[in-house]
């Protein structure tokens, strides 16, 4: 981070992210979800230390449990792993290489519903099979899509910090 | 360099640490205690994402609604053109219920077969044979009137022709029986084929456009008074010694899905009023209507009369607390009535001298609303200078005696509480069998005076009031004729002025 109009830049697209995984992401689908918090998450926690970007996980879990009917913690506990492990592996994996982001995008969200599925207990009900090997990674490739392209479109910002 | 970066991995690793604490907590907790977590979060941090997803959502709903919204329109729209025929059947079966209930008895309620196109269109099968009682030259009728007649029978079906047949004849008259003649089918042709011409009137008949042709019950097929037209025009015919009209017939002889078949018993005992009146035809469709109706609001009528009977119930526990005024009403007729006691006045809000029908005698003030005018604190009593209170009643309820018992307030029965737009009946109590508003004015006449200036006079109703002056009026004649029998021959019955005079008093 070189300034303050790229933390500006920053907080804009995050929040831009963080908007529309509340209110676009009910727009376009039941089943195929595309994880937007999930992408706010990377692009934040590929700037800061890992301790920091587990605690974003931990607030942008809170917020996505707050709005969840069931599992409250599950996206707590995700969005911590995600954040940690993005920010400690920002060095060796974000470069500039659209198809590497989008396997680490494809990887966190199918992470992420995982956990959360199995954390909510949703995972071990009837249905539970098809949703983790089907239905999560058509999410998770729907996530991992709309990542690089925005990462590719948004690359100033995703200049990572030094490790 | 390095204690830095050994630093910043133990900070890391706390932090990480204390998230995973955090969201493991989160996930052990209770499941109350996660819902206040949720529910804060959910209202000071998190609430503008969670309404924005609430908007979302409904966005979507919206979305998928509409292609439903459309789809359902479309199958209401579709819905409503299938319900007119329903409806029109409907109505014409309900009218076939009005005429089997002026009828009573006599009558096949049938349904009526047309040929397929091609076929005879002046004839119909019926779907009542002989089993059900049809017989050949039966009269085929619809609430309108008449449709055809019977031609041949089998056992659980017949054939009959309609107004329609070159073969179909009626003996027929006006409604005041002044003309008749023969309708048969106007053998026209294009739409005059499906008119009727009413021939062999006497040339001193001549009947105007619009006059009622009905069957005259000549001839024992049709009984009397069964409409069948009216008169269009009179028409040119070769003979010269009657007259021919043109009849537009009252019933459309497709229209008839439904009819009925008058049996030969109740064709001889008559059929006078079951078509008198469209008038009447229509007042009871649509009671046969309101009977349907009525099944439902009979529920709700329930429900209001419960809460009446709650209101004066809660009335009465208000009227309890007042200055001590005791309320009795069902205990009033548990008590022996007084031998002789002077009855209480009775001051009905609209009562009549004549009695009338109990829809009429409804008092329209609730009885609850009406507590007693008086107490004893507020002015003596009416009835007896003693201790006895004056008690005025509702309308609805029966006088009773008064005495030393008597109630200072006398509340009727809650259950006989008049509702807006019901008729109660007349409330009868065991001392009084007789309907109150009818025997009130009787009461109100044999009621004394008070006496004494405390006393305030008895205030009487128009209804009163008028039958005391008839009373006076009927009486006045025997007092004039007894204070003229000096002078006059009291054995001379009074001269009546609207009395002819006898014959040869004209000179």
């Amino acid at each position: 981070m070189s300034g303050v109009y790229d933390w500006i830049r920053l907080m804009v697209a995050v929040s831009i992210l963080v908007v529309a995984h509340f209110i676009l992401r009910p727009l376009l689908g039941d089943r195929i979800e595309i994880d937007f918090l999930v992408l706010a998450l990377l692009l934040l926690s590929i700037r800061v230390r890992p301790g920091v970007g587990a605690l974003l996980g931990l607030l942008m879990g809170a917020a996505s449990d707050a709005a969840a009917p069931a599992g409250f913690g599950s996206g707590m506990l995700a969005l911590t792993l995600v954040g940690y492990v993005t920010s400690w592996l920002k060095a060796a994996f974000f470069a500039a290489n659209a198809i590497l982001d989008g396997i680490v995008i494809f990887a966190s969200a199918w992470g992420v519903i995982l956990l959360r599925l199995f954390l909510s207990g949703r995972g071990f009900e009837a249905g539970g099979a098809v949703s983790a090997l089907v239905w999560a990674p058509l999410s998770a490739g729907a996530t991992a899509i709309t990542g690089a392209v925005l990462f590719a479109v948004l690359r100033p910002l995703l200049k990572p910090a030094a490790a | 360099m390095a204690r830095t970066s050994r630093t910043g991995t133990r900070t890391d690793l706390a932090l990480l640490g204390a998230a995973l604490a955090v969201a493991l907590e989160s996930l052990i907790l209770p499941t109350a205690v996660r819902g206040k977590v949720q529910g804060s979060l959910r209202s000071t941090i998190a609430a503008p994402l969670v309404s924005a997803q609430a908007w979302a959502e409904r966005g979507r709903s919206a979305i998928g609604d509409h292609g439903r919204l459309v789809n359902r329109v479309d199958s209401l729209a579709m819905g409503v053109q299938s319900t007119a025929p329903l409806r029109a059947e409907n109505e014409r079966l309900r009218s076939l219920l009005g005429l089997g209930q002026r009828l009573q008895w006599g009558f096949v309620a049938t349904e009526v077969m047309h040929p397929p196109r091609g076929g005879d269109e002046h004839m119909v099968l019926l779907a009542a044979g002989s089993a059900a009682g049809v017989r050949p030259f039966d009269p085929l009728v619809v609430p309108e009137g008449l449709i055809g007649m019977v031609s041949a029978v089998d056992a659980s079906s017949s054939t009959a022709i309609l107004w329609t047949h070159p073969d179909f004849r009626a003996s027929a008259t006006t409604t005041d029986g002044v003309a008749f003649g023969i309708v048969a089918a106007h053998l026209g042709s294009g739409a005059d084929r499906y008119l009727l011409e009413m021939r062999g009137v006497p040339f001193r008949s001549e009947l105007k456009p619009g006059t009622m042709i009905v069957s005259s019950g000549l001839g024992n097929v049709f009984p009397r008074g069964i409409p069948i037209g009216v008169v269009l025009r009179e028409t040119k015919t070769i003979e010269g010694w009657a007259r021919t009209y043109l009849i537009r017939p009252i019933v459309s002889p497709d229209a008839s899905t439904a009819a009925m078949v008058l049996l030969a018993a109740r064709g001889a005992a008559g059929v006078t009023g079951a078509w008198s009146s469209a008038a009447a035809s229509e007042g009871t469709q649509k009671a046969i209507a309101a009977a349907g109706d009525s099944i439902l609001s009979d529920s709700v009528l329930k429900v209001q009369q419960k809460l009446a009977l709650l209101d004066s119930l809660r009335r009465a526990a208000i009227y309890r607390g007042d200055s001590g005024i005791r309320v009795e009403s069902d205990s009033a007729a548990t008590r022996p009535a007084s031998p002789v006691s002077p009855a209480p006045v009775t001051a009905p809000v609209t009562s009549s001298p004549v009695p009338l029908p109990s829809a009429v005698r409804a008092p329209p003030i609730p009885s609850a609303v009406v507590p007693a005018v008086r107490t004893p604190a507020a002015g003596g009593n009416l009835s007896t200078p003693s201790a006895a209170p004056a008690v005025v009643r509702p309308p609805a309820v029966a006088p009773a005696a008064a005495g030393a018992q008597m109630p200072l307030v006398t509340a009727p029965p809650p259950m006989v509480r008049a509702l807006p737009g019901t008729a109660p009946k007349p409330v009868t109590t065991p001392r009084s069998p007789v309907p109150a508003a009818t025997v009130a004015p009787a009461v109100a006449r044999s009621i004394p005076r008070p006496a004494g200036p405390s006393s305030p006079p008895v205030r009487t109703t128009p209804a009163v009031q008028r039958d005391s002056a008839a009373a006076r009026i009927r009486s006045r004649p025997r007092k004039d004729s007894a204070a003229a029998g000096n002078k006059r021959d009291t054995t001379k019955a009074p001269e009546n002025p609207f009395r002819l005079p006898p014959a040869g008093e004209h000179e």
